[in-house]
């Protein structure tokens, strides 16, 4: 390869080099902790907030350092034009989540997560405490349950 | 399931291939009519030996202006289209009424009422979603296309667009969409669940017909056509501006292009996931959307929301700034509040980005959502006022011509901001409860739609159809043809505010109410006076295209600035223009750059031209479209050799373009340039000599 090449692609190696390290390392970083189980005693939101770090520090680093975000004559229009795509994606995630933790808990019959896990939780309250009857028809309900928390299949 | 592996679904009796066909007459005579017209235009152009000239000049052509026309007559087409399915439903629905109270039982009154009216309620169902469908898709979005194609270039002072290849890609694809979802007519059945198809109606369970396939694999080619237009419009406006021209100095109309298609980019992407979702629930059994599995059809509905309704401001946008065009130059004014007219816009990029949950309210949006979005709901209205009440500080004291485009422009204030209201009215919470999903919404975006989106296309079609042909349509028939549509709108959906608020439910295929026939009669009476418009619209097409026919297709060289008051760059090179747009490239001192080239005493150059570089013809979008229509096809009918073998020959057919495909161009000789060039000198010449 000669040095043109290099001249065309960007100023140096290095930053090829810092990029590939710090990828590998935020890689390594999500790989290693289900693989030797670090998280295993966290909280189900800290390690979705855990992954979706990472994943958001690896974009920015990929962004910065493979394409050159921030260099040459379009650097302006491409930060912005970045920043803009943040806003957006930013706006469409939360605005959905919001909508839908409204929705979800709101709309009758729905089988979002939180009505669902409601009603199992009814159900189990309802069978244990207040009908008092033998464990073998208690469990009844208990079956239809777990049944719906597989996923029913269409057929 | 019995598909066999040669035709797939096709032979399954379940999936009722013909039977649309076999039970309904109206569809049986369109198909047969649609073949005849077909097949006798086909053999006309063999008969001509026209297939050449069609094939090199418009086929693989990659001239912007040509493709741009390509766009607007494939609107055209599928505004008739689409029309017809307006047309069936208002007359079925002046006749689908019921007498109850005379019938005996509850049973026969409900056998009666279903068979009132000519239309059965399953093809009903389809007519009202083809229509919603077709307008939106393949009627504004193609129009919208095809004005960007056409003026922006012009506009800004540039060759061509930054991707000449990608252009040609992108509108066979959208022609390939328009293809399918025509097939829909004859095979098999189209989706019955709306323009937007609610899961989970659109479910395999619900809906196990071809109709959501067609619907999803249509859209979805319309879908990446828009996309890929996009990416070449925001490229083209970004960085083939004419020098001089900074952002601050582009005209309104660029300005509005350009926002529409950076929200294309922002809200196609997740109409095409979602699709690809469903897709992926219909064929392969995930649960994304489904009642069981922890799917959940409302997230459909909230992102299929997220495309849609600031897809209303991507067609309305550019519509905003046809009107910006439209108004200075029918009133001899330069456009009041040209900046005040960009931050508006820009304004409405953002808002319209958050005030998608008002398609909720009565969903389960709690008080906070609601809240939020009502409030952004109706804060929008405010930069679109500003936009209002710029043209109309524009008209003030200034001298205006009632041409036919301004007289689109103006009907289109008035009406829009009838529209508008009625908007504010439905973004109240409490009121919302009331009228949601009733007559009264489907007047509504209508009334913003046609009256906001139709008029100003329709408008900016006149305006620029002096530049596109060199002559101006017929001025009786263009007046006749607003006046038309105008009271034929008014007429249409006034009717149809009023059964909204009595009661009147949206997608309803027959009443029982008699009261409310004599709203519904005046309705059709409307739709049919808005087909007289249609009809003398079509009429100065046919005007020009016999004034094609006697130049034998080389029109000849007109005035430039065809209105007398241009003020923009399109104005400044020939009517027609020639194909390399600019002999010499325009520089940009100030807004309005023609007129400050007028005002300053510009002088056109006559002499001295250079040889232009221009890219090459090629077949290669055109075989990509015809693949996509098989591929489409074949999923529909889940035909799967088909499907995989043009899957791998679509993406064969675009790398082998950018191996073989000739990028490098050619050029146009400099004394070709200087011909075309004298021809418009000669006819100034002559022009300044007889005037």
């Amino acid at each position: 390869m000669s040095m043109e090449t290099y001249e065309t692609h960007g100023p140096s190696v290095g930053k090829y080099m810092i990029g590939f390290i710090l990828s590998v390392i935020l890689t390594l970083l999500a790989f290693g902790a289900v693989m030797l189980g670090w998280l295993d005693g966290w909280s189900l939101n800290l390690k979705v907030a855990y992954f979706a770090g990472l994943a958001i520090i690896q974009i920015a680093v990929q962004m910065i350092f493979f394409l050159h975000l921030g260099e040459g004559p379009d650097a302006k229009w491409n930060i912005t034009s970045v920043w803009f795509t943040v806003f957006c994606v930013f706006i469409i995630i939360y605005g959905t989540w919001w909508t839908m933790q409204h929705l979800n808990y709101q709309v009758m019959g729905s089988n979002g997560r939180v009505a669902v896990v409601d009603q199992i939780q009814q159900l189990r309250s309802v069978s244990a405490q207040e009908t008092n009857l033998s464990e073998e028809t208690a469990a009844a309900p208990a079956d239809m349950v777990s049944e719906q928390e597989e996923g029913l299949n269409r057929q | 399931m019995s598909s066999s592996i040669l035709l797939g679904r096709l032979t399954d009796p379940n999936a009722h291939a013909l039977d649309m066909l076999k039970h309904e007459p109206i569809v049986l005579y369109t198909v047969i009519s649609i073949g005849v017209i077909g097949a006798l235009v086909l053999a006309a152009i063999t008969l001509m030996g026209w297939w050449k000239p069609l094939w090199r000049n418009w086929i693989t052509t990659v001239d912007h202006k040509r493709i741009g026309i390509m766009y607007i007559i494939l609107a055209i087409v599928m505004l008739v289209r689409g029309f017809a399915d307006a047309i069936m439903m208002r007359t079925h629905q002046a006749m689908a009424f019921v007498d109850t109270a005379a019938m005996t039982s509850p049973e026969t009154a409900k056998l009666a009422a279903e068979s009132a009216g000519f239309l059965d309620s399953d093809h009903y169902s389809q007519i009202f979603t083809a229509h919603g469908t077709i307008m939106i898709f393949f009627m504004a979005t193609p129009m919208l296309f095809g004005i960007f194609n056409y003026i922006i270039p012009l506009q800004i002072g540039a060759r061509d667009v930054a991707f000449p290849f990608l252009n040609n890609l992108g509108f066979w694809i959208t022609f390939a969409g328009a293809i399918l979802i025509n097939i829909s007519l004859g095979l098999g059945a189209f989706a019955r669940g709306g323009w937007l198809n609610y899961a989970p109606y659109s479910d395999i369970i619900h809906s196990p017909g071809t109709g959501t396939d067609y619907y999803l694999w249509s859209l979805q080619l319309s879908g990446i056509a828009t996309t890929i237009g996009a990416v070449n419009f925001i490229a083209t406006i970004m960085t083939m501006r004419a020098p001089g021209m900074s952002m601050f100095k582009m005209p309104v109309f660029t300005w509005t292009s350009l926002v529409s298609n950076i929200l294309i980019l922002m809200i196609y992407p997740p109409l095409t996931v979602v699709f690809i979702l469903l897709a992926l629930d219909r064929y392969a059994g995930a649960h994304f959307f489904t009642n069981d599995g922890q799917g959940n059809p409302m997230l459909y509905v909230d992102l299929v929301w997220v495309f849609g309704h600031p897809e209303v401001y991507v067609l309305v946008l550019p519509a905003f700034g046809i009107l910006s065009e439209i108004v200075p130059n029918f009133s001899h004014k330069r456009l009041f509040g040209y900046t005040s007219m960009v931050w508006a816009t820009l304004v409405i990029l953002i808002l319209s980005f958050i005030v998608w949950g008002h398609h909720f309210f009565t969903m389960g949006g709690g008080t906070a959502v609601n809240t939020v979005f009502a409030i952004a709901t109706m804060i929008i209205a405010i930069p679109t006022g500003v936009k209002v009440f710029n043209w109309l500080f524009t008209m003030y004291k200034g001298r205006i011509s009632f041409e036919p485009p301004m007289l689109w422009a103006m009907g289109m204030i008035f009406t829009f901001v009838g529209g508008g209201l009625t908007g504010v009215l439905l973004s109240i919470v409490p009121a919302d409860w009331q009228i949601h999903n009733s007559a009264f919404l489907v007047a509504h975006f209508h009334h913003t739609i046609i009256g906001g989106v139709v008029f100003s296309y329709l408008g900016g079609l006149a305006y620029w159809f002096p530049k596109v042909f060199g002559v101006k349509p017929n001025r009786a028939l263009g007046i006749a043809s607003f006046w038309c549509w105008f009271i034929g709108f008014h007429v249409a959906f006034y009717p149809i505010y009023y059964v909204g608020l009595e009661g009147i439910t949206r997608r309803l295929q027959h009443f029982t109410d008699p009261g409310l026939q004599p709203a519904l009669i005046t309705a059709m009476i409307g739709v049919f006076i808005i087909a007289l418009g249609i009809i003398c619209f079509v009429l100065q097409v046919l005007g020009v295209i016999v004034y094609g026919f006697r130049h034998r297709g080389k029109l000849p060289v007109q005035d430039n600035d065809s209105w007398g008051a241009g003020r923009s760059l399109e104005w400044a090179t020939s009517s027609p223009p020639p194909a390399y747009n600019f002999a010499t490239i325009p520089t940009v001192h100030t807004t309005d750059a023609f007129w400050d080239m007028k005002q300053s005493g510009h002088v056109r150059q006559t002499t001295g031209f250079h040889k232009i570089h221009m890219p090459s013809n090629t077949a290669a979008g055109f075989w990509a479209g015809m693949l996509l229509v098989a591929l489409g096809f074949g999923l529909v009918w889940h035909i799967w050799w088909l499907v995989a073998v043009t899957f791998v020959g679509t993406i064969a057919v675009i790398i082998a373009h950018s191996f073989l495909g000739n990028e490098d161009g050619y050029y146009i000789p400099a004394e070709e340039v200087q011909k075309t060039e004298d021809e418009l000198t000669a006819f100034l010449t002559h022009k300044g000599a007889t005037a």
